[in-house]
């Protein structure tokens, strides 16, 4: 029915939830305005009328940085491991065993596909701070371009302001927990990778000392699901919902940290315990299939 | 049914027939991808993996609601971008190489040959989605799909946050907002004067079943076939593709929420569901 060869173990569904914190202020290109480097910025109408405008963590942005992630990742024989597949962008190997391939997806035109089962979501702004522009390669005494004396072109360039808070989701349909652990692998080594040209990097958002992250594993969701809406602009309001709902679980067990529901049917880890569980799902990527001797 | 719907992501569903590099969104989920993702979320819930419909197939199977359980679409609520957020976006022309993922690079040989795409996201709170049936008790059924969340659209995640119904519906004929699309001619019909966005919307032709077919029809039809028959879906919560053939289009007509308009409804307090959208959206038989 799928297609896909039969899996060697119990396939599940995976969802990654998290508010991460742009550092620094970030660059995420959008268009090209004369003399302008725009970032992505989203326009909302409100219920009431009221439009506002939010910066923008695109999610296919962040999917590209994580396939890149793992096409870059460094295996034990020297190589990279888009190198060690064949597999490149967007040259796909389109193999279902390809452990980028199986989970982001991959296309050879006319011959085949592989729909990716990694959807990526969220990434609209909590507060309504619109970008910074600021003027950059400025050379006072060469405002003209002349090509002999190669001199700079002065630009502004918009960036996102350091402090906004980005609520971003992985979501994953019927994978292994082998497949999974390329996920986990990816979304831990973006992190400090997000934003193209300099700075880049953000991180997850911590309070009380733990990290706003959830993560499910489940074939039934028991759990409600910790989304900030994109029209949400109170950062406090934002936390308590993220919160809230990160400890709703119907029928759980567990410490508070890591929540089992009807004998592992739905999988719950929050804040350092699921930090610790993609840890340890990215160590066990790099030992099966990054330190492979093959 | 109300199905209360919340994205997780920016959502893209194709305006069809459209552009290769500019893709556009409907500002709403249509009746037929609001079907085919509930069916995904019913496979779920069932403990099927979720199913392929990809190009690699000879014959692209559907997986849509069955035929009684009508889906009339989704629409946003809450914080919403009007018009849809617009990208613009860089892809290659050339799929055979790559550059793209290339640290060392030497002169480009001009194969990656860029070209500029715009691409289109509807982002929003909450949609609401309603399904009508006359079989109350399969539409009782998909209360089991809470929580379950798929793919949507071209690009995009949602899950469904809650349920409401099965609601009885009443009919009227009187001047509402209608909750959902409209076929545009029965809308002009009655109310010729009235602003409203149309679109290029698309229904089901299923391809009639054994169900459908009476006694006498299918002792000859036994007679005839020497080939098994294949089989077909006859419940959201099967693993079976649906019996659909292709899709039909018909012009539908959206009007602000805020004007009324003189139709022929079925309705339940608030809600006002035009009769001629479900009988459209019931689609067409087709014969073998």
């Amino acid at each position: 029915m799928s297609g896909l060869p039969q899996a060697n173990g119990q396939r599940y569904h995976f969802d990654i939830y998290a508010i991460l914190e742009g550092s620094q202020e970030l660059y995420f290109g959008h268009e090209v305005m004369i003399n302008v480097n725009m970032v992505e910025t989203v326009r909302l109408v409100l219920p009431n009328g009221e439009g506002i405008e939010k910066c923008y963590l695109s999610p296919t942005k962040r999917r590209g940085i994580e396939r890149r992630c793992l096409l870059w990742a460094p295996c034990s024989n020297g190589k990279m491991l888009g190198e060690k597949l064949d597999c490149h962008i967007p040259k796909t190997c389109t193999k279902p065993e390809c452990p980028v391939c199986a989970v982001y997806g991959g296309l050879i035109t006319g011959k085949q596909t592989l729909i990716g089962r990694l959807t990526h979501g969220g990434g609209v702004a909590i507060q309504p701070l619109l970008p910074e522009e600021k003027q950059r390669a400025m050379h006072p005494s060469a405002i003209l371009n002349d090509p002999n004396t190669n001199s700079p072109t002065p630009f502004k360039r918009q960036y996102n302001e350091p402090g906004l808070l980005y609520p971003v989701y992985n979501h994953c349909l019927s994978v292994t927990e082998d497949e999974f652990q390329a996920v986990a692998y990816a979304f831990l080594d973006s992190l400090a990778r997000i934003g193209s040209g300099n700075p880049k990097g953000a991180s997850l958002y911590e309070v009380d000392n733990a990290p706003l992250l959830v993560v499910d594993k489940y074939l039934v969701p028991h759990g409600a699901r910790p989304v900030i809406s994109p029209g949400e602009t109170s950062v406090e309001r934002a936390l308590q919902i993220f919160q809230d709902k990160a400890r709703r679980v119907n029928g759980g067990t567990g410490n508070g940290e890591h929540i089992t529901v009807n004998n592992g049917n739905f999988e719950r880890w929050i804040g350092w315990s699921a930090h610790q569980k993609l840890q340890k799902w990215a160590d066990t990527f790099v030992n099966r299939v990054l330190k492979a001797n093959d | 049914m109300i199905f209360t719907i919340r994205p997780t992501a920016g959502l893209t569903f194709r305006v069809l027939p459209g552009s290769i590099l500019d893709i556009t969104t409907y500002s709403f989920v249509p009746p037929t991808t609001l079907s085919g993702f509930l069916r995904r979320l019913a496979m779920m819930h069932a403990g099927f993996d979720f199913p392929n419909t990809g190009p690699n197939d000879q014959d692209t199977p559907f997986y849509v609601l069955p035929r009684e359980l009508i889906p009339l679409g989704a629409y946003p609520v809450g914080a919403c971008s009007r018009p849809a957020h617009r990208t613009y976006r860089k892809g290659p022309r050339d799929l055979g190489h790559r550059a793209f993922s290339d640290m060392y690079r030497g002169k480009a040989s001009g194969r990656e040959n860029i070209q500029l795409h715009t691409w289109e996201y509807l982002l929003t709170d909450e949609l609401t989605g309603y399904v009508v049936s006359e079989n109350e008790k399969e539409l009782a059924r998909m209360t089991g799909i809470v929580g379950y969340g798929s793919k949507m659209g071209k690009e995009g995640y949602a899950f469904v946050e809650r349920v409401s119904g099965p609601l009885p519906l009443q009919r009227t004929e009187l001047k509402a907002v209608p909750s959902t699309l409209i076929p545009a001619d029965d809308l002009f019909e009655k109310n010729p004067r009235v602003p409203a966005d149309i679109f290029t919307l698309y229904s089901f032709v299923w391809l009639e079943t054994e169900e459908d077919r009476t006694e006498s029809q299918k002792k000859q039809r036994r007679g005839k076939s020497t080939s098994l028959p294949k089989i077909y879906s006859t419940s959201a919560f099967d693993e079976h593709p649906s019996p659909v053939v292709k899709y039909k289009p018909f012009p539908a007509a959206r009007v602000d929420g805020q004007t009324g308009v003189m139709l022929d409804y079925l309705h339940y307090e608030e809600i006002f569901i035009p009769v001629s959208l479900i009988e459209t959206l019931r689609g067409e038989i087709v014969y073998e």
